[in-house]
C-alpha cells in the first residue's frame, strides 16, 4: 500500500484516511475483499454511472408524460371551441327570452305578471343552469392543469441535471461526427472525398445545419497558433491534456477555474470520447472551446489568450524537459518505468517509497494504459506527476528533484 | 278577441321552438360536459403517475443512498482491517 504515509489506526485517525479513501475502491488487495454487491456499486460511483439508469428511466418517463399531456391539451382547445359555440347559442336564448317577453307585453301584461310565466322562468333556469354547470367543469379542469404543471415542475428539477448532461452529450457528439467526416474525407481516395462530401451535403440539407457552423482549425485561428508555438504539434491522451489543462489554470488564473476548469469524467461521457484517446493539442482546444461553449456564453477574448499561453507554456515544458537530461529520449514500456521507478526510491529514497511509490496494476487501471505500451520518458514523468497528484498533494520540489535524478540516472 | 288569440298562438309557437332548440341544444351541452369530465379525469390520471414517478425516484434514490452508505462502511471496516494488519506486520518486524 504506498498511498499511505503511516498506518492510522483511530477512528479519528481514519478521518485523515478519508480523502485517500478514493483509492482504495480500485486497491487489489481492498477491493477484491469486497463484497459483489458493493463492488458492483464502488466502480458505478467511481465511474461516474451510479444513478444514471435511474436517471434514465425517468426521462424517459417525463417524456410520454409530456405526449399525454399534449394529446389532453388539443382534446381541450376542441372542447372549448364547442363551449365557445354553445356560449352563442344560449345568448340566442336569452335574446328569444326578451323578445318572448315583448310579445306578452304586446298582450298588455304587467310586467310582473310576464316574470312568473312558465316558459320564461324555464328559459332563465336553463341558460343560467347550463352557463354555471360548463363553467365548474372547466374550472376543475384548470385545477388539474395547475397541479400537473407543478409536479411536471417538480419532477423536472430532481432530473434536469440529467437532462442537460444528455442534452450536452447529443449536441457534443452530433459536433464530432461532423468534425470526424471531415478528417475521413482528407485521408480518403478521391472517390471516397466524393462520396463523403456527397453524404455530408446531403445531411447538411437534411439537418438544417448551416455550412458556417462546421468551424475548421483555421477559421478558429488555431493554425495560426499552432505554427507560432509549436515546431511539431504534440499529441496527448485526452485524461492527461484535461489535467495539464485544469493543472495550468489552477497555477495561472484560479480564480478563472470553476468557470474553464473541465471534469475530465463528465467531458468523456459527453463527447463520447476515450480518455486515453490521442488529440493533437489544436483538436483538443477546439473540442474544448466547443465544450464550455455548450454550458454557457464563453468570453471569447480570455479563453483564446488562455489557450495561448497554455500552449506555449506546454511547448516550452516539453522542450526544457527533453533538453536538459537526454540527447536521445529513451522509451520504455509501462511495467519496465515503473518497476524502474520503484526500484530507484527503493535504493535512493526509501522514506519516501510509501508515498510516491507505485502499484503498476493500480496505475494502469487508473489511466486506462496497458502496462507493456511504450512510453518516452518526458511522457511517463508527466503522467507518474498527475497520478500522485490525483491523491494526494505532492511536495512540487521534492517529486521534481526525484525526477531530474531519476532521469540523470536512466541516462547513464 | 281574435286578435289576442293571434297573438296568443303565436307565444305558444314561439315557445314551442324554444323548447325544442333547447332539447337539441341539450345534446351538443352533454357531448362537451362529457368531454370536459373526460378530460378531467386524464389529468388526474396522469398526476397520479407522475406522483408515483416521483415517490418511485425518492425511494429508489433512497435505496441506493442506503446501498452506497452499507458500501461505504463495508469499505470503512476493510480499511481498518488492512491497516490493522499493516500495523501487526509492523509491530511483529520490530519485534
Amino acid at each position: 500500500m504506498p498511498n499511505y504515509e503511516k498506518p492510522k489506526t483511530s477512528p479519528e485517525e481514519l478521518k485523515e484516511v478519508e480523502e485517500k479513501k478514493v483509492i482504495s475502491y480500485d486497491s487489489k488487495s481492498i477491493f477484491e475483499k469486497m463484497s459483489d454487491k458493493a463492488k458492483k456499486i464502488a466502480s458505478a460511483v467511481y465511474e461516474g454511472v451510479y444513478q444514471m439508469p435511474v436517471a434514465n428511466r425517468i426521462v424517459g418517463k417525463i417524456e410520454s408524460f409530456n405526449k399525454e399531456k399534449a394529446r389532453w391539451e388539443q382534446l381541450l382547445q376542441e372542447t372549448e371551441l364547442r363551449h365557445q359555440n354553445i356560449e352563442q347559442r344560449l345568448k340566442e336564448l336569452e335574446d328569444k327570452k326578451t323578445h318572448l317577453e315583448e310579445l306578452y307585453k304586446k298582450m298588455g301584461w304587467s310586467e310582473r305578471k310576464i316574470k312568473h310565466v312558465e316558459s320564461t322562468k324555464e328559459i332563465e333556469k336553463y341558460v343560467t343552469g347550463k352557463r354555471k354547470q360548463l363553467h365548474l367543469e372547466r374550472e376543475s379542469i384548470e385545477k388539474e392543469i395547475l397541479k400537473n404543471q407543478k409536479k411536471i415542475s417538480k419532477l423536472e428539477t430532481k432530473v434536469n441535471p440529467y437532462l442537460d448532461k444528455k442534452q450536452a452529450f447529443v449536441r457534443v457528439t452530433e459536433r464530432q461526427k461532423i468534425d470526424y467526416k471531415v478528417k475521413k474525407r482528407e485521408r480518403g481516395t478521391k472517390e471516397e472525398e466524393t462520396r463523403e462530401e456527397e453524404i455530408r451535403e446531403e445531411e447538411i440539407r437534411e439537418e438544417g445545419i448551416e455550412e458556417e457552423e462546421v468551424e475548421t482549425e483555421e477559421k478558429l485561428g488555431m493554425e495560426e497558433e499552432k505554427e507560432k508555438v509549436f515546431e511539431k504539434e504534440p499529441e496527448f491522451a485526452l485524461k492527461e491534456v484535461i489535467n495539464k489543462w485544469n493543472n495550468y489554470l489552477k497555477e495561472e488564473h484560479s480564480d478563472a477555474f470553476k468557470t474553464y476548469g473541465i471534469d475530465e469524467l463528465i467531458f468523456a461521457k459527453e463527447s463520447g470520447l476515450k480518455l486515453d484517446k490521442n488529440f493533437k493539442i489544436s483538436e483538443w482546444n477546439r473540442l474544448m472551446k466547443e465544450y464550455l461553449n455548450l454550458y454557457q456564453q464563453v468570453d471569447e477574448e480570455k479563453i483564446n489568450n488562455f489557450i495561448k499561453d497554455f500552449n506555449k507554456k506546454l511547448s516550452l515544458g516539453m522542450e526544457e524537459e527533453k533538453e536538459k537530461v537526454f540527447e536521445k529520449e529513451p522509451e520504455f514500456a509501462l511495467k519496465e518505468v515503473i518497476n524502474k521507478w520503484n526500484n530507484y526510491l527503493k535504493e535512493e529514497h526509501s522514506d519516501a517509497f510509501k508515498t510516491y511509490g507505485i502499484d503498476e496494476l493500480i496505475f494502469a487501471k487508473e489511466s486506462g494504459l496497458k502496462l507493456d505500451k511504450n512510453f518516452k520518458i518526458s511522457e511517463w514523468n508527466r503522467l507518474m506527476k498527475e497520478y500522485l497528484n490525483l491523491y494526494q498533494q505532492v511536495d512540487e520540489e521534492k517529486i521534481n528533484n526525484f525526477i531530474k535524478d531519476f532521469n540523470k540516472k536512466l541516462s547513464k | 278577441m281574435s286578435n289576442n288569440d293571434d297573438k296568443e298562438k303565436e307565444i305558444k309557437e314561439y315557445e314551442e321552438e324554444i323548447k325544442s332548440l333547447m332539447a337539441e341544444n341539450d345534446k351538443e351541452m352533454n357531448e362537451v360536459i362529457e368531454s370536459y369530465r373526460k378530460i378531467n379525469e386524464g389529468y388526474k390520471n396522469l398526476n397520479e403517475e407522475i406522483d408515483k414517478t416521483i415517490n418511485d425516484f425518492d425511494k429508489t434514490a433512497g435505496e441506493l443512498d442506503k446501498m452506497d452508505q452499507e458500501a461505504e462502511k463495508e469499505l470503512d471496516d476493510l480499511i481498518l482491517e488492512n491497516i490493522n494488519e499493516e500495523v501487526a506486520e509492523e509491530e511483529e518486524e520490530e519485534e
